[in-house]
């Protein structure tokens, strides 16, 4: 076992997860004197009829004072001092997250401002400003992938000034994070699939990148070994709820891995063409995956090879020469972006430029590929990726993903 | 039935050479600056306490010494820390430095009058005072768990488990051989059992890591033992890295008792101690564990799905792979009798390998057995 120097590894939040998990909220939030809670979502999980299955768990110990289902797909600034002002007008003592990625950064935010009676989000962003335990928050996800119900992290954007905001700390982690098959169940095909491609990349990055430590590597294993095996499948019978919760297991675990031990080029790559493009991050990931993989072969052949196991069954790995499985594994990424493809009537994309806009617009033409590779080196995951990326690096890999064509090794520096 | 699995863990793990100069940075991050650490008289004579003192000298942190001896009162350090207006604490060192820092977080934090009576889960809910702690070497896993003893009574609750365990090879003492077995041996057990039978992939992956870290260090610590190490005294410098990855593998496997506190490996030791022929001599607990743990794998071959996969973690994913799924139960029950034999070729006078060889007769084997036995073998729900 090779182990860094250094490492941390943490994640406090309460884990519940089971086919009954909400029925455990009341219980949860009783113990933490939080029995009257805001509840934030979005229209969509409201449309979807997911705000009414939590608010028929919720026995009499809890008052929901108040449901806020106006959550943007981006979280911003504006958003998360309207929600707080309505906490504090309801007179509310804890929140109740419900929904995907943009719910739970925009609740960590409003926590935030309730919690330290502040009115000026700013103060808080960056790593480690926050000093005190927050308002009690259970994190509810209704999509299985960003792993922010177990995060430190929150993300608010600050549309005034063209900025995201970057919030860390160990006090924004949630208090608990509730997985339950019901929240899932209704997400479309396309949906399931780009974000369980991007949990899958959550825990393949957490393996490879330099942050990555024993206690990181095991829970990107167990991640990674639920994502392959259910994600199909899933896709195929919906509502096979040991399936969904499955997956949503994995994404809560891969979401752990990677909040210890940080991501690297794909997710640089992906928040680039997020950034530029407004593509889906979980549709991004999916088609960057392999190449980020590719990318790092020379660095990572052992904890490629390793992946193979987890991803493909040990028969698959026992039949495979140990200096074949590395690409293999690579291959197997690849082959899992088709498999989705077919499965989701060719929904999921397998390269950029077939990511497309709901009214069928390529959202990420060729001509852009220049300014996403110099957004890209801004991105601060770069900084953990094993092999170093410039500008020229970025812009080849985003042209083989672009087209589809596999990475040319050769033209790789190896730094 | 339905599961539900449930995962605490509220320690963070920082491990390695930087830990330490680390700490006062996570402290501030706890609002915390006025640490009392509390230590024993072996980490006091090694020089721990100037070790940490130098690792937070230039920096905001004022740090308070306490240094438990038998005459030390509790009541003396209740107040020491509260006339003093000290705001977190540090536990340098196991065992009873760390009890008595859990005690005195709860007293300080919920009123002396709470240690009167013991307390299970669901009644200690308010957090507690910010709690560091620094094993000075392997233990058994209670430093971390969520429980305290106080005075006979027993805590339970995962506000009870330190916020970090920090763990580096400059703080490990030198360590006998028969700690360190006691250590690795109890890792051991109870993350094989976790993985093996919890079916809580998130215990799982905890599990995993510590039986790694056990298969990388324990053989090699034993072997290497020398039998001149004090406890008062740092470890060689060849001990120290492999003694503080044993350390890990202990604060791992208090995670695990925390979220599976009715592992059977555990209660066997009890079992164990009470029918065997001479009690004083029963094996330490540690070993109680494993041969506890060998006997339930043995009886589990057939029914227990995840068996087989406890292979991946004993050995590597080569290893693993190659060996036929029906074949990988008795594959990983050999590859833990095998180091309990190796172990034993370490130890002079030689020490039991199976409950056979601990003293126990057929009949209290029989009995031992009824214990060992899961009779529902907990599945995740997919």
């Amino acid at each position: 076992m090779v182990i860094p120097d250094y490492y941390e590894f943490g994640s406090r939040a309460h884990i519940m997860a089971g086919h009954d998990a909400l029925e455990q909220i009341p219980g949860l939030l009783t113990s933490m004197g939080g029995q009257h809670p805001m509840v934030i979502t979005d229209q969509g999980v409201a449309r979807a009829g997911l705000v009414d299955i939590l608010l028929q768990v919720l026995d009499s110990r809890i008052t929901v004072k108040t449901i806020q289902d106006d959550v943007p797909a981006d979280s911003d600034l504006k958003t998360v001092h309207t929600l707080a002002g309505q906490y504090k007008k309801y007179g509310c003592n804890a929140i109740i997250a419900l929904g995907g990625g943009s719910v739970m950064d925009t609740a960590k935010g409003v926590n935030i401002l309730v919690s330290t009676s502040s009115d000026n989000l700013l103060a808080f962003s960056g790593a480690n400003a926050l000093t005190h335990r927050l308002n009690p928050l259970v994190a509810v996800p209704t999509t299985a992938g960003t792993g922010s119900e177990v995060t430190r992290v929150a993300v608010i954007s600050d549309p005034e000034n063209l900025r995201k905001l970057l919030f860390t700390s160990g006090f924004l982690m949630p208090d608990a994070a509730v997985l339950d098959p019901r929240m899932t169940l209704s997400l479309p095909a396309p949906v399931t699939a780009a974000t369980a491609m991007d949990a899958l990349s959550h825990a393949v990055e957490a393996c490879l990148c330099l942050g990555r430590n024993p206690l990181s590597t095991a829970h990107a294993h167990e991640a990674i070994a639920l994502i392959s095996h259910h994600l199909v499948p899933v896709i195929r019978q919906p509502d096979h709820k040991p399936g969904r919760l499955a997956l949503a297991t994995g994404a809560a675990l891969a979401g752990m891995a990677f909040s210890n031990s940080m991501v690297g080029m794909v997710h640089t790559l992906g928040h680039a063409v997020g950034s530029v493009c407004h593509a889906a991050h979980g549709t991004c990931m999916a088609v960057l995956l392999p190449y980020g993989m590719a990318y790092n072969l020379h660095k990572t052949q052992p904890l490629l090879a390793d992946l193979l196991l987890p991803m493909a069954g040990a028969d698959v790995y026992a039949r495979t020469r140990p200096a074949d499985r590395a690409q293999k594994a690579i291959d197997w990424v690849g082959r899992m972006n088709q498999r989705l493809h077919r499965a989701t009537g060719g929904f999921h994309a397998v390269r950029l430029q077939d990511i497309k806009a709901p009214d069928g617009r390529a959202l990420v033409p060729r001509q852009l590929l220049p300014k996403i590779a110099h957004t890209a080196l801004g991105d601060g995951s770069i900084f953990y990726n094993p092999e170093d990326l410039d500008y020229d690096d970025c812009l080849m890999v985003l042209e083989a993903a672009f087209d589809g064509a596999p990475l040319d090794l050769s033209r790789v520096k190896k730094g | 039935m339905t599961l539900l699995n449930h995962f605490l863990c509220r320690t963070k793990t920082a491990f390695g050479t930087q830990a330490l100069a680390h700490l006062p940075f996570d402290l501030s991050g706890m609002h915390a600056y006025k640490p009392f650490v509390i230590t024993d008289q072996a980490a006091r004579d090694a020089g721990l306490h100037l070790t940490l003192a130098r690792a937070c000298r230039d920096t905001h942190l004022a740090l308070g010494l306490a240094t438990l001896t038998d005459a030390e009162d509790f009541e003396t350090l209740y107040h020491l820390f509260a006339d003093k207006g000290y705001d977190s604490f540090i536990a340098l060192g196991t065992g009873q430095v760390v009890q008595t820092a859990k005690a005195l977080n709860l007293a300080l934090c919920h009123g002396p009058e709470k240690l009167r009576s013991p307390a299970g889960p669901g009644q200690i809910n308010r957090p507690l005072l910010p709690l560091v702690y620094i094993p000075t070497h392997p233990e058994t896993g209670q430093d971390t768990a969520g429980e305290t003893f106080f005075s006979g009574r027993h805590f339970v609750s995962a506000n009870l488990m330190p916020d970090i365990a920090v763990i580096t090879a400059d703080t490990m003492l030198g360590t006998p051989g028969a700690a360190v077995l006691d250590s690795g041996l109890a890792s051991l057990a109870t993350c094989c059992e976790a993985f093996a039978f919890s079916g809580n992939p998130f215990a799982r992956s905890y599990a995993h890591a510590g039986i790694c870290l056990v298969m990388d260090t324990l053989l090699p610590l034993a072997q290497q033992s020398d039998h001149g190490d004090l406890l008062c005294q740092k470890a060689g410098k060849h001990r120290q890295l492999p003694l503080a990855k044993l350390a890990h593998a202990a604060a791992v496997s208090g995670y695990i008792q925390s979220n599976l506190p009715d592992l059977k490996s555990r209660q066997a030791v009890a079992h164990l101690t009470a029918v065997h022929p001479a009690p004083s001599a029963a094996p330490s607990s540690g070993l109680c564990m494993a041969l506890a743990l060998v006997h339930l794998l043995e009886n589990s071959k057939d029914t227990c799905p995840w068996l087989g996969k406890l292979l991946l973690p004993l050995t590597d994913a080569a290893h693993y792979a190659g060996v036929p799924g029906p074949g990988q139960p008795d594959a990983a029950v050999r590859v833990i009798r095998k180091l309990l034999h190796a172990l034993s070729e370490t130890v002079p006078q030689g020490m039991p390998k199976t409950l056979g060889e601990a003293g126990l007769t057929p009949g209290q084997i029989s009995e031992m057995s009824t214990l060992l036995t899961y009779t529902q073998h907990k599945e995740p729900p997919w």
